[in-house]
């Protein structure tokens, strides 16, 4: 027994020192080497850095604004540094072109004099490491705390950007107390498309009875309906209605289109009974469809309609799931049925083309009527 | 007793024996994005195309858009109802209704004549092509339709222009497996429209970047007083396991570029592989220290003539370095099960 736990406590010690390592293995894994960041005691607040273009490969001018806590006294400095890990700025400098930089919150001379809080700034070039620009606070002068801005290129531009799309720091420093990191994005210009070029086509096509109905709805369609009318017909108490009607836009708006629908009324007679929407004439979140309740004294639950539509891309997502139903919008609220977030062919489902069907149902205690109608009305247009 | 709705199919069967028949228009600039100076006065046209047959009349109207959902939808006011960013009262169209023949064109000319006093920043507005619904004489629905143009007009002055990252994120803190989805919600704090995107960075543990992907490479706007959400995936390639942080630089603005950025972090970590790879590891450990452990035995015996080999144990307890293997030990297994249920 001594020898069995002598042996388990041998083999514990081993267990465990390997997962020592192991542990040790994703305590590093957990970023430990990214912890050590650049830090120093004081951060300056609200450091961000303004350019006039953010474009690959131009010049661009930088207004670097901050706030410091603490005074800057004679002798010390602030830098700028252009990305310092990878120096792919390309920042200019020359006694000549100190006039292309100013400054608030400090005074930059050419040479130190009289003033109290007063600059001189020196640049490193394009040296490919620690890039950028130092200010150094004159012999017996102090810049006091506070806000403070830098720009770099005010009237001749001075730094060119990285010819790599990426995100980079821009470090401010030196032997001042206060520091920080911010970053700026360099990125490619969006190709814009003439505003004349930009066109929308929006089609609705009829589709005749004993049709695919929408959105996996079984069985066929019921009605033959036309790009402008969905003739219900003669409605039979329990026996639901199917009809489709098939969308189709063609655009090269860059961030897509959207089509909605709204109703201007429940289908509603002459004698002022209606039909009202799916679900019993509550407007809820699309659900399966349901024969209308007949609650007697309920009129809303005499008969209903519903919307649905295949498209599974809408801006909420698939919305009509599995053969859901909705009510058709108002016009203060339409509803969504076809959304795609770029350029359309008129054609590929979801992103072109889409399928919408209309289900309708009544009961025995739906009043009698022949002119049950409504209109209804598409909207499409471009998204921004 | 059964109640029965009669209705006359046979005005609203086509015409011609024909099962389908499609209706349709095309408007072009869909889209019109302009800058003016307060008191100023711009026109354009916009060519309405009808791509029916026979010829039609399409109503011209114009309202106000009064906001767009976080995917973009621009939500349009009533006609009269004012919105912060009015301008539909500013346009002028030489038409209000415009009969137009099958297959046919027509341009209509619109001025917008920006007031004096307005203020400056963003203006939205829509300018529809309207084709309306047949009244039905029995029981049916009329269908129409209306095909719109929106305008984003920057009004010129002192506009606001702010966005702020108001959530970035990954749908999971753990991944057994990439797809990982990036979750980003940008809020339009200023006064006119702007379109923030740029790079999205992805890095190992060992700091090194391992993808460079794109937010809203399209440049989709996000509205004043507005959200928008967008959403980045990120397939991975190779073998990826530990822990990944990420940073998010977006740019926007019209004259001047400005950044917001954000990081987040995520796990990856392949479990199946993970554990097989620990599991033959460990036994590889317990082998080692076994087999190593009865050769020193056969050596000892050897030397010791073959006699038992007594093993004195200092009885002072654990010493602190079994506890620190202990602790180690059990923060692994810890972690691991934390990671697999917790964040899974």
């Amino acid at each position: 027994m001594q020898k069995l736990a002598s042996l388990l406590r041998e083999y514990g010690r081993a267990l465990s020192a390997f997962f020592a390592a192991l542990g040790l293995v994703i305590s590093s894994m957990g970023g430990l080497p990214l912890w050590v960041e650049y830090a120093k005691a004081a951060s300056v607040q609200s450091f961000k850095d303004t350019l006039t273009d953010s474009d690959l490969s131009v010049l661009s001018k930088h207004t670097l604004s901050f706030t410091t806590n603490v005074s800057v006294t004679a002798g010390q400095t602030i830098t700028v540094t252009f990305d310092p890990s990878t120096s792919l700025f390309t920042p200019t400098f020359s006694t000549a072109t100190t006039t292309d930089i100013t400054v608030t919150g400090m005074t930059l001379v050419a040479s130190c004099g009289g003033g109290s809080d007063e600059v001189t700034v020196t640049g490193t070039g394009n040296t490919g490491s620690s890039e950028g620009y130092t200010f150094t606070v004159c012999s017996g002068d102090t810049v006091s705390a506070g806000a403070k801005t830098i720009v770099i290129g005010a009237s001749t531009q001075l730094v060119t950007n990285p010819g790599v799309a990426a995100s980079y720091v821009i470090r401010l420093g030196g032997t001042a107390a206060d520091s920080g990191d911010t970053r700026v994005a360099i990125i490619d210009d969006i190709v814009v498309t003439a505003s004349v070029n930009t066109t929308l086509t929006f089609t609705i096509s009829g589709v005749a009875s004993g049709s695919t109905p929408a959105n996996g709805e079984a069985g066929t369609t019921d009605v033959t309906t036309t790009a402008t009318a969905i003739p219900w017909g003669t409605l039979t108490p329990g026996t639901a209605k199917k009809a489709r009607q098939d969308l189709a836009v063609t655009t090269n708006a860059r961030n897509g289109f959207t089509v909605t629908v709204w109703q201007d009324q429940n289908l509603l007679s002459s004698t002022g009974a209606d039909i009202d929407v799916f679900k019993d004439g509550v407007d809820g979140s699309p659900a399966a469809w349901a024969s209308p309740t007949a609650t007697l004294d309920s009129e809303d639950t005499y008969g209903h309609e519903g919307i649905t539509s295949e498209d599974s891309t809408l801006a909420a997502g698939d919305t009509f799931g599995a053969t859901l139903y909705d009510a058709v919008g108002t016009v203060s609220s339409p509803l969504s049925v076809f959304y795609h977030t770029g350029p359309a062919n008129g054609t590929t489902a979801d992103k072109g083309a889409t399928k919408i069907g209309f289900k309708i149902e009544i009961n025995d205690l739906q009043e009698a009527a022949g002119d049950y109608t409504q209109a209804l009305t598409y909207i499409a247009t471009p998204v921004f | 007793m059964a109640a029965y709705i009669l209705g006359t199919i046979a005005l609203f069967a086509p015409a011609a024996a024909t099962a389908q028949n499609s209706s349709g228009v095309r408007i072009q600039p869909s889209l019109i994005e302009e800058r003016a100076l307060p008191g100023e006065t711009f026109s354009g046209t916009i060519a309405i195309t009808n791509l029916d047959s026979e010829a039609k009349t399409f109503y011209l109207s114009k309202r106000n858009i009064k906001g767009i959902s976080e995917e973009g939808v621009p939500s349009f006011s009533a006609e009269g109802e004012e919105t912060p960013y009015d301008m539909s009262s500013w346009i002028r169209l030489a038409a209000s209704s415009a009969l137009i023949p099958g297959k046919g064109t027509r341009e209509v000319r619109f001025t917008v004549a920006v007031p004096v006093g307005a203020s400056p920043g963003g203006h939205f507005a829509g300018i529809f092509a309207s084709f309306a619904p047949p009244a039905p004489k029995e029981t049916g629905i009329g269908v129409g339709y209306q095909v719109g143009t929106i305008i984003n007009l920057r009004v010129v002055g002192d506009a606001h222009e702010e966005a702020g990252i108001r959530e970035f994120r990954t749908d999971r803190k753990f991944y057994v497996a990439p797809p990982v989805k990036f979750l980003t919600r940008i809020e339009n704090r200023g006064n006119v429209l702007v379109r923030p995107r740029g790079p999205l960075e992805v890095f190992d543990w060992f700091g090194k970047k391992v993808a460079s992907l794109r937010v809203n490479d399209e440049g989709a706007g996000v509205f004043p007083s507005s959200d928008r959400s967008f959403e980045t995936v990120w397939d991975g390639e190779g073998l990826m396991f530990g822990r990944y942080r990420t940073t998010m630089s977006l740019v926007y603005g019209d004259q001047e570029k400005n950044t917001i950025s954000e990081s987040a972090s995520f796990w990856i970590v392949p479990l199946k592989p993970a554990l097989w790879t620990f599991s033959i590891l460990a036994l590889g450990v317990l082998a080692s220290v076994f087999l190593v452990r009865r050769h020193i035995q056969k050596k000892l015996r050897e030397l010791g003539g073959g006699g038992a080999l007594r093993v004195h144990r200092n009885a002072k307890g654990p010493s602190w370095f079994s506890l620190f293997l202990g602790f180690c030990f059990a923060f692994a297994v810890f972690f691991l099960a934390f990671l697999f249920f917790f964040l899974a």
